[in-house]
C-alpha cells in the first residue's frame, strides 16, 4: 500500500473498534504487511493544519471451485475397464488459482449406474486428476443378473465426482458431476470383464434388438461385420432361387449367448463365449417345411451351399433340423 | 455368525459357477493342456480357445498329441443332446484346431465329424487318398456320421484327389455314390457337381423328373446346368471312358446273372471303345444302340435297377449320338405299308425299299394335312438334351399314275412322348412320278428348337410325315391336280434310307 509521504500506519481489525497501529511502517512511504486478519488498513500524515491519508480495506480473496469435466478417454467420454479405456479425468476450476494443487477429489458409484461400479482409490490431489476404473464388484457374474435385455441404468458403470479445496479453516465443495459408460461400451464392457476380444467401438451399429433377426442381442447397437454380412448376403442370394430366407439370429453379446438363449420349453440353453456370433460372424437360418423329410431336405440343402461358399457350419446333430447355424471364419 | 458368513460364500460359488463361466486372467499353457480332458465340455471349450489364441511358437508341448486327442472324444461321444446351444460351435473350434494341425491321426475324427463342418475338412480328408478309405466305414454306420457329408467327401476324392486313389479305389468309391441304397438323392446331385461326375447326368435327370420336392427338383436342374456342358465338352474317347467307369462300378462284386450280363456288356462296350478309337463312328455307334438295348432287356429282367438302367443305357445312348446324329426310319411287317413304323439309329441295310402311302387327298375342303406315318423310337433312343434337328430327307413318289401332274406339300413334325417339338415343312413340291425308280429325293428342314431333355431311357421320340395338295405361301392352290389317290414315301434301304439328324 502506497500513501505517497511518510505517515503513520494504521489497521483496524473487522468488527473490531480500536485502531492497531503498524511500527514497523512509521514513517514509510510504503506499508508492506500481513494482516492478520480481514480489516481496514490506513495512513494519515500531518501536512500543514491537519492530516490527509486513505484507508483501504483488506480481505482474502473469495475462494470458488468447479467441476469442468468428468470424461473417460472414449467418445461420449465414455470408458470400459479395458487398458487404455479405463482411465477417467477429472477437471475442475478454482480460485484463487494457487489452491488448484490442494484440490481433493470424492469420487462415488452413480445414481442410474450398475450397483457393482467400485469406488476409485487414491485419487491424487489436484485440479486437473484422474483414476483408473476398478474392476466392478462380482464380475464377470454379475450381468447375468441384469436378465435379457436388461435396464442399461442397472449395467453401465457410472460415476458421480466432487471437487473440494480447503481455505482458511473452510472447506469449498463443487457441484458433483456424473459419467457414465455409454451404450456400446456397456456392451464391450462385456467382453472385457469376460476376458475375451473385444470388438472396436467403431465395429458397433445402431440397430434395434429383436427376438428374430440380425440383432437378437441385449442392446440396441449391435456389432455389424461387413465381410460377414457381405457374404451371408452371397448366400441369400444364392439361395433365394431354392427356398425361404430368415435369419434367426445374427449378433448376441457375450450374456446373452451364456444365459438367455432358451429351448422351446423356456429353459435355457447355455451358449459358448467361444461362439462366433458374439462378433457377428455366425448366423442361424430358419429351415422350412412342410413335413420332416422336406425340412431335413431345406437344411442339407442350405448347409450344402454354405460349404461351398466357405462357410463352417454346425452339424445337423447340434443344430437340430430346425435351423442351419453358417460361420465365417475369415471374417476377423 | 460364523454359519450365516459361510451361507453367503456358498451362494456366491454357486452363481460363479452357474451358466456363466467366468474366464480367469491368465492360465498357464500347460495347465490349458491338462483342461482339454476336462469332463465339462465348457472347460475343454475355454481351454482350447485360449490355446488357440497363443502364438503358434508359444503353444505348449504335446499340443498336437492333445488336439487328436480331443478330437477323438469328441467324435467317439454319441449323446450331446445336453450340451445346449454352444457345443456346436465348440466342436467347430475342435475340427479346426485339429484341421490345422493337417496331422493323418486326425482322419478318424474327421471322417466321422468334421466332414460334417466344412469344405476344408472334407477336403482335407479327400486330400489322404486310401489312407482315408477304412475310416468311412465307421462314419457311414455311426451315429456321429454323415452319410451326406460322407458322400461329398467321396465325390471330392474322385474329383480333385482322384490321382491319390489307385482306379479299384476309384470304381469302389463311384460304385458307392452312384449304385449305394441309402444314398439321398440331394447327396448324388451335390455329389455329381462336386467331383464334377458328368456321367451322373441321366441319373439326376432321373431325379429332377421324379422327385416331389422342389428343392431337389431346382437342385437337380441347377446340377444339370453345370453338368451338361462339362459332358458336351467331352470327347468320344472321354465319354467312352465314362461308361466303362459306370458299367465297372455298377458291376462290382456283381453276381449270377448280373455278373454274366456284366460281361457281355464289358465286351461290347470294348468293341464300341476300339471302334471310336479306331476312328469308326458308324460301327461304334451301332454298338453302343445294341449296349443301350441289351440294358433296356436287362432291366426289363429286373438284372438293373433303374438308376443302373439309367446310367448305363442313357450314357451309352448319349455317346452314340456325340458320334452320329442321324435317325433313320424303318418299317418292319412287310414292304408296303409296313404295320410298324420305327425310328433306329442303324443305317438300313436292305435293298428293297418300304413304302408308306397316305390316304387320298383333295385341295376342297379346306386342303387338310393327312398323315402318311408316324415313325416312332424305342424308348430311350435319345439320351441328352435335344437341341437341334437336321433335315428330313425322304424320298416322294405316287400311289398313282393318274395323279402325274400333282403337287404336294409335305410336312414333318417332332415329338416327344406325344408332345411336339419341332415342324417343318417344304410346299409345292413337283415332279412326283409313279416309277419307284425314279422316287424324288425331297428334303424338309427343321427350324430352331427349344432344347428338351431325352432321358435315355423312357421318353420317346417321334416323327410324323403329313402331306397335302401343293400350296403357295399364301395357301392358294400351286397347279396341278386338285386330288390325288395318295402320296408313297419310301423308306428303309440303302437307296432310300430316309433320315433325319438328332443332335444330343
Amino acid at each position: 500500500m502506497t500513501l505517497g509521504m511518510p505517515a503513520e500506519w494504521w489497521f483496524r481489525p473487522t468488527g473490531a473498534t480500536d485502531d492497531i497501529a503498524v511500527p514497523a511502517c512509521a514513517d514509510h512511504l510504503e506499508c508492506d504487511f500481513a494482516p492478520p486478519s480481514d480489516g481496514v488498513m490506513f495512513a494519515q500524515s500531518w501536512v500543514g493544519s491537519g492530516y490527509v491519508g486513505g484507508e483501504v480495506e483488506i480481505g482474502r480473496p473469495a475462494v470458488t471451485i468447479k467441476i469442468d469435466t468428468v470424461y473417460g478417454p472414449n467418445p461420449n467420454g465414455s470408458f470400459t475397464t479395458r487398458e487404455g479405456e479405463q482411465h477417467v479425468t477429472l477437471k475442475a476450476t478454482v480460485a484463487p488459482a494457487t489452491l488448484a494443487g490442494s484440490v481433493d477429489w470424492s469420487v462415488t458409484p452413480a445414481p442410474e449406474a450398475a450397483a457393482e461400479t467400485q469406488a476409485p482409490a487414491n485419487i491424487p490431489q489436484g485440479a486437473p486428476s484422474g483414476f483408473p476404473v476398478p474392476t466392478p464388484a462380482n464380475a464377470p457374474g454379475r450381468w447375468q443378473a441384469y436378465g435379457h435385455p436388461g435396464d442399461l441404468k442397472v449395467k453401465r458403470l457410472g460415476y458421480e465426482a466432487t471437487a473440494t479445496v480447503s481455505s482458511g479453516g473452510t472447506t469449498h465443495r463443487s457441484d458433483p458431476a456424473r459419467v457414465y459408460q455409454d451404450e456400446i461400451d456397456t456392451a464391450r464392457e462385456e467382453y472385457v470383464e469376460f476376458g475375451i476380444g473385444v470388438p472396436g467401438r467403431g465395429e458397433f451399429a445402431l440397430e434395434p434388438p429383436h427376438e428374430t433377426g440380425i440383432n437378437t442381442g441385449d442392446y440396441g447397437v449391435m456389432v455389424f461385420n461387413n465381410a460377414f454380412v457381405s457374404h451371408l448376403n452371397n448366400l441369400a442370394f444364392s439361395w433365394t432361387a431354392y427356398g425361404q430366407w430368415q435369419v434367426n439370429s445374427q449378433y448376441r453379446n457375450p450374456i446373452h449367448e451364456l444365459s438367455h438363449i432358451k429351448d422351446k420349453n423356456g429353459n435355457v440353453i447355455p451358449g459358448s463365449l467361444g461362439s462366433w456370433h458374439l462378433y457377428e460372424c455366425a448366423a442361424d437360418i430358419q429351415t422350412f417345411g412342410a413335413n420332416a423329410g422336406a425340412q431335413h431336405e431345406f437344411w442339407n440343402d442350405l448347409r450344402q451351399l454354405a460349404e461351398t461358399l466357405g462357410f463352417t457350419v454346425e452339424r445337423l446333430k447340434q443344430s437340430g433340423v430346425g435351423h442351419v447355424h453358417v460361420e465365417f471364419h475369415f471374417c476377423v | 455368525m460364523g454359519t450365516l458368513m459361510k451361507r453367503h460364500c456358498l451362494v456366491a460359488v454357486l452363481v460363479l459357477t452357474g451358466p456363466v463361466r467366468p474366464l480367469t486372467a491368465q492360465v498357464p499353457s500347460e495347465s490349458l493342456l491338462s483342461r482339454l480332458r476336462a469332463p465339462q465340455w465348457q472347460v475343454r471349450d475355454d481351454a482350447l480357445a485360449r490355446l488357440r489364441r497363443l502364438p503358434t511358437e508359444s503353444l505348449p508341448a504335446g499340443y498336437g498329441d492333445a488336439i487328436v486327442a480331443l478330437l477323438e472324444t469328441e467324435a467317439a461321444t454319441t449323446d450331446t443332446s445336453q450340451y445346449g446351444e454352444g457345443y456346436g460351435e465348440y466342436e467347430i473350434g475342435v475340427v479346426d484346431a485339429a484341421l490345422s494341425l493337417r496331422d493323418p491321426r486326425t482322419l478318424r475324427g474327421m471322417a466321422v465329424i468334421g466332414i460334417q463342418t466344412s469344405r476344408a475338412a472334407q477336403e482335407f480328408v479327400a486330400e489322404q487318398g486310401s489312407a482315408a478309405l477304412p475310416y468311412f466305414d465307421e462314419a457311414w454306420n455311426s451315429p456321429q456320421g454323415s452319410k451326406h457329408d460322407v458322400v461329398q467327401t467321396w465325390a471330392l476324392m474322385l474329383g480333385a484327389h482322384r490321382d491319390n486313389l489307385a482306379e479299384v479305389e476309384r470304381t469302389s468309391i463311384r460304385h458307392a455314390i452312384l449304385d449305394s441304397p441309402g444314398v439321398d438323392s440331394l447327396a448324388i446331385v451335390w455329389a455329381a457337381v462336386t467331383a464334377p461326375l458328368t456321367e451322373a447326368v441321366p441319373m439326376i435327370e432321373g431325379i429332377a423328373s421324379t422327385t416331389s420336392s422342389a428343392i431337389v427338383r431346382n437342385r437337380a436342374t441347377d446340377a444339370l446346368g453345370k453338368l451338361r456342358p462339362l459332358r458336351a465338352a467331352l470327347g468320344p474317347t472321354e465319354l467312352a471312358q465314362k461308361v466303362s467307369d459306370v458299367l465297372a462300378a455298377i458291376c462290382l462284386g456283381a453276381q449270377g446273372a448280373r455278373s454274366s450280363a456284366c460281361a457281355s456288356l464289358s465286351t461290347s462296350l470294348s468293341r464300341a471303345s476300339s471302334a471310336t478309337a479306331a476312328n469308326q463312328p458308324g460301327p461304334a455307334r451301332d454298338t453302343l444302340m445294341a449296349f443301350a438295348a441289351r440294358v433296356d432287356t436287362g432291366f426289363q429282367q429286373g438284372v438293373w435297377t433303374d438308376g443302373e438302367h439309367r446310367l448305363l443305357a442313357a450314357n451309352a445312348r448319349y455317346l452314340g449320338f456325340r458320334l452320329g446324329s442321324a435317325i433313320f426310319l424303318h418299317g418292319s411287317g412287310g414292304n408296303a405299308n409296313p404295320p410298324t413304323l420305327a425310328l433306329s439309329t442303324l443305317s438300313p441295310a436292305g435293298t428293297t425299299a418300304k413304302y408308306q402311302d397316305s390316304p387320298a387327298l383333295a385341295f376342297a375342303n379346306g386342303d387338310p394335312w393327312v398323315a402318311v406315318g408316324t415313325w416312332t423310337s424305342p424308348p430311350g433312343l435319345g439320351s441328352g438334351t435335344l437341341s437341334a434337328l437336321g433335315a428330313a430327307h425322304v424320298w416322294l413318289g405316287l400311289k398313282n399314275s393318274d395323279d402325274i401332274g400333282t403337287n404336294f406339300d409335305l410336312r414333318v413334325e417332332a415329338y416327344k412322348n406325344g408332345t411336339l417339338v419341332a415342324t417343318g415343312q417344304t410346299l409345292c413340291i413337283q415332279g412326283i412320278t409313279r416309277n419307284a425308280d425314279l422316287a424324288k429325293a425331297v428334303t424338309v428342314a427343321f427350324p430352331a428348337l427349344t432344347a428338351t431333355t431325352f432321358d435315355g431311357v423312357t421318353d420317346v421320340l417321334s416323327l410324323k410325315v403329313l402331306t397335302r395338295i401343293g400350296t403357295t405361301p399364301a395357301a392358294a392352290a400351286c397347279g396341278g391336280h386338285a386330288n390325288a389317290v395318295g402320296l408313297r414315301l419310301y423308306f428303309d434301304a440303302v437307296g432310300r434310307n430316309a433320315q433325319f439328324a438328332a443332335t444330343f
